[in-house]
């Protein structure tokens, strides 16, 4: 629109000069006007199509290419000149006139950094994107997420297609990623490329990273072992930190929801010869206990978060990169009663569950000092939980330290070649009976050293084919060698085709107690059957990307088929006993397989659109107690799901975005005999917000979350009595029904409306 | 003096085809003819997953008008912003400044004065300074309006 604009001032101007010519006495004869005329620059270079006009007549005109403008016939007096240009800060001056006076003077308008990334009919960092690797890997930036602004990664996740944040408990609202309707547990969640977020740290770490820590992230759906390791083996999730070296020298972004949740984040930079700091604080409060649902129990958890950030990076020869962050994260959390105060902690009167976490960070990287492409990546993170559910407490703490050397050289012209060694090192302990000695007297806290080696290699065998071929070796002391192959093609036959076909593997050693946390909570007791073994997946994925350039649009299709099949998926069976979770090996195998389409739509005028179907169909087949395989469906895994995001850029600034996610019916887990319905109903979670943006880098944006007011019916079982000390009672609960938290397909906070305001300074 | 009428020669057998075509020149070729035949420069800066690039090229594509002034009193040159190739340009070799899985090159950062957006138009004068520089999409009748305005 902004365009447009811009256009309509040129018709203007040349409006004006045409009625200068077919006047030409006008001017001359009234002796009372004069002239302003002049250059618009900046930094010295000339701004075409800038508008200069007064403010008190509104007359105007726009500059040509080389930067001249020229106001003819203005009548004596005292004027405000304005003028303003996409991408520059909008300037002011007076100016005097008198009689036949001639004024020539120059404008030397501001770079506006924020505005210019906002010019309509630019693109600008692409919000979603593809690598150009035969890998399909889909590039998501921060710009992408605020068109419905989320305080942590976890909310965020969900505007991608295929990928789902499930809250796994109504209470406490611990969530995980779900990648193509697999578990959270086989999400690998990387930072930098490191395995950070792991085993313990996914159940609440997830909501501990703020998106203003986020330069961008990529998604890939479907294993990818033979690069990253154990955990890769439904999906990655790969969170790349900004770069202190573009970041701005001071941002902020503070915005409340009418639920009374706050989020504030804030960063500074600070160069230091030739060091770059970035510094960052994220801090997310909730604290008003809601119960619209009236179950006596909070819909939203009560949350205190904070994060602090830092992270240098170093200007070096060569632009050789080196850089060391560190982060600190502590919450506060807890859901359950409304009574529920921090006295009845542990207790059996009023349930809650209440967690503290505490979070310690180091990420690094160096490259060698060498010719050669040698990069040194570490990592170590502390991670504590002091929680109780209920009356259940749940004490652990996780090390995981990490470090990863590789060598990235380009061999000839068609050749890349990328080859390293890493070693993780996990080391768990909690007050379960995991990790005592099996006479139950010693405390044995579980040690998992995970050393590794791996080679890929990128050949351009053809002008328009690629290849990659990959390869990793890890040795874990359960279960000996494992072996992860990778290969992938892809085939680009003209700009806008683009076919890629992927076959990967991907493997996890096996930490139960971390990774469910159903497993957690104390309203189930969980039954471990025999001796678990490794779990493996294998994929198959095909890609295929066609772009159609218009006169006046843009349309990008991006379709994907995949296939994935467990062996020896370790599964938590949830229905044969509702007071129990009985983990097993699964005798048999697990797949989820299925097609997804994603489009993007940009046009001339302002607006874009972005909207994601998936189909997947999740099920696994086990034998039964006698011996004969069944086929059952994933637990919230919708075979339908889809989301949407619609821009659309009006003048002076101001735009909306319209964002939304559905899913179809998925499968819950209820109880036997249970009055809730086993499959959930379709439903659209939908947010609308206008953003507008004004000069020197602030921006407000204000909307409404949930438009719909979309609440699940139900959810939690029994809430009167979550200890469960009224339940054989035949004659009010003739079901035999227990408590139960983990019925949940969408999050339970209605129609809500939020305001927020972004400052970006540059330099 | 024989020496410059044989790249003179060359430079003709060069531009003959290439007038015909009418896409853009490189920047080899645009180096090799700024010393024998100096003309104003004009730079479409754009990047390979840049939407509004392609909507671009096929507004130049449908107006014969724009390919004509291209082609005729400048040379036009296409510019990849992410390209990993070093260019050498007005006896300068830029290269490419890479920043994780991603950068830009040295050039256009130069020419677009540190500010991502695409596509860009720059032009040139013959001495390569700038005389005018454009962050946008242009639609066929502007474009050439922005053209005309330069000569």
């Amino acid at each position: 629109m902004i365009r447009t604009y811009t256009f309509a001032y040129l018709k203007i101007s040349l409006l004006i000069s045409v009625v200068c010519l077919a006047f030409p006495s006008a001017g001359t004869a009234q002796s009372s006007t004069g002239t302003i005329s002049g250059y618009v620059l900046s930094e010295g270079q000339p701004v075409y199509l800038a508008n200069v006009y007064l403010a008190e007549n509104k007359a105007g005109v726009a500059t040509d290419s080389t930067g001249y403008f020229r106001l003819n016939n203005v009548k004596a007096g005292t004027y405000t000149l304005k003028s303003s240009a996409t991408g520059f800060m909008s300037y002011s001056r007076k100016v005097t006139v008198t009689a036949a006076g001639k004024i020539s003077l120059q404008i030397r308008l501001q770079q506006d950094v924020t505005k210019l990334n906002d010019v309509v009919v630019t693109g600008t960092l692409k919000p979603v994107s593809r690598t150009e690797s035969p890998v399909p890997v889909e590039v998501y930036t921060p710009k992408y997420f605020q068109k419905n602004p989320s305080p942590s990664l976890l909310e965020s996740i969900g505007m991608v297609n295929g990928v789902r944040p499930q809250l796994n408990c109504n209470v406490c609202n611990t969530g995980d990623i779900h990648i193509n309707g697999m578990e959270g547990a086989y999400t690998m969640i990387l930072i930098d490329g490191m395995p950070i977020v792991s085993a313990l740290s996914t159940v609440y770490g997830l909501s501990g990273i703020p998106m203003s820590m986020v330069e961008r992230i990529e998604v890939v759906k479907g294993p990818g072992s033979s690069l990253y390791g154990s955990e890769a083996m439904g999906g990655i999730v790969n969170v790349i930190t900004r770069n202190p070296l573009n970041a701005p020298l001071v941002s902020a972004d503070i915005f409340s929801s009418s639920w009374g949740e706050y989020n504030i984040d804030a960063a500074m930079k600070v160069n230091a010869g030739k060091a770059s700091g970035l510094f960052g604080v994220s801090w997310f409060n909730y604290q008003h206990p809601k119960d619209n649902n009236g179950d006596g129990f909070t819909d939203l958890t009560i949350q205190n978060r904070i994060s602090v950030f830092n992270k240098w990076s170093f200007r070096r020869k060569e632009n050789r990169q080196a850089s060391i962050a560190a982060r600190y994260v502590y919450e506060d959390r807890w859901g359950g009663d409304m009574r529920w105060t921090k006295a009845w902690r542990g207790s059996d009167s009023i349930y809650g569950e209440s967690i503290y976490t505490k979070r310690v960070e180091l990420i690094g990287m160096y490259q060698l000092p060498v010719k050669e492409k040698i990069m040194l990546q570490y990592s170590y993170n502390r991670h504590e939980q002091n929680s109780y559910y209920g009356r259940v407490p749940y004490m652990a703490t996780q090390h995981v330290g990490f470090t990863q050397l590789y060598w990235d050289k380009q061999l000839g012209e068609k050749h890349n070649l990328l080859t390293g060694i890493s070693y993780r090192y996990t080391w768990y302990d909690d007050n379960t009976p995991a990790t005592l000695s099996e006479d139950g007297k010693l405390n044995m806290p579980a040690k998992t050293p995970l050393p590794g080696a791996f080679v890929q290699d990128e050949w351009s065998f053809a002008r328009k084919h690629k290849l990659l071929l990959g390869y990793r070796y890890d040795h874990d002391k359960n279960h000996g060698s494992i072996h992860s192959p990778r290969i992938a093609y892809k085939w680009t036959p003209d700009a806008n085709n683009t076919l890629r076909a992927s076959l990967g593997t991907g493997f996890r050693v096996v930490n139960l107690f971390t990774e469910d946390h159903a497993a957690l909570t104390g309203s189930r007791q969980v039954v471990i059957a025999e001796a678990l073994k490794p779990e493996k997946s294998y994929n198959a994925n095909l890609n295929y990307v066609l772009k159609i350039p218009m006169n006046t649009a843009f349309i990008n299709l991006d379709a994907t088929g995949f296939y994935s099949y467990f062996t020896n998926k370790i599964t938590g069976d949830f229905d044969t006993d509702p007071d129990k979770i009985i983990y097993d090996n699964l005798r048999g195998h697990a797949v989820s397989q299925g097609a997804s389409l994603n489009v993007d739509a940009a046009f001339a005028f302002p607006l874009k659109v972005l909207a994601g179907i998936t189909y997947m169909d999740v099920y696994q087949i086990d034998e039964n107690a006698a011996g004969i395989p069944v086929k059952s469906r994933q637990i919230d895994a919708p075979k339908w799901s889809g989301t949407f995001t619609i821009s659309y850029s009006l003048p002076a600034g101001f735009g909306i975005d319209l964002t939304g996610n559905w899913n179809g019916p998925m499968r819950l887990p209820i109880q036997p005999k249970d009055y809730r319905p086993e499959y959930s109903p379709w439903f659209l979670l939908a947010n609308a917000q206008v953003t507008k943006k004004f000069a020197k880098g602030w921006e407000v944006y204000g909307g409404v979350k949930n438009l719909l007011n979309y609440v699940p019916k139900y959810a939690l079982m029994r809430p009167f009595d979550p200890f469960d000390k009224h339940v054989n009672d035949p004659v009010n609960n003739p079901n035999g029904y227990t408590f139960d938290t983990e019925y949940n397909y969408a999050p339970l906070q209605g129609i809500r409306g939020f305001l927020g305001v972004r400052y970006n300074l540059f330099k | 003096m024989i020496r410059k009428f044989f790249i003179c020669i060359i430079y003709i057998l060069l531009t003959a085809p290439l007038l015909a075509q009418q896409g853009p020149v490189t920047f080899t070729y645009l180096q090799d003819s700024m010393a024998v035949h100096p003309k104003p420069i004009v730079i479409k800066i754009y990047t390979d997953w840049c939407s509004y690039c392609k909507m671009q090229d096929r507004q130049i594509e449908r107006s014969p008008a724009v390919q004509q002034l291209l082609s005729e009193k400048y040379y036009y040159v296409a510019l990849n912003a992410e390209s990993r190739q070093p260019i050498v340009f007005n006896d300068t070799t830029y290269s490419f400044i890479p920043y994780g899985t991603q950068g830009v090159h040295a050039l256009a950062a130069k020419l677009m004065q540190h500010h991502a957006a695409y596509p860009a138009w720059v032009v040139l004068d013959t001495s390569y300074r700038t005389k005018a520089l454009y962050t946008g999409m242009l639609k066929d009748k502007l474009l050439l309006e922005f053209l005309r305005t330069i000569e």
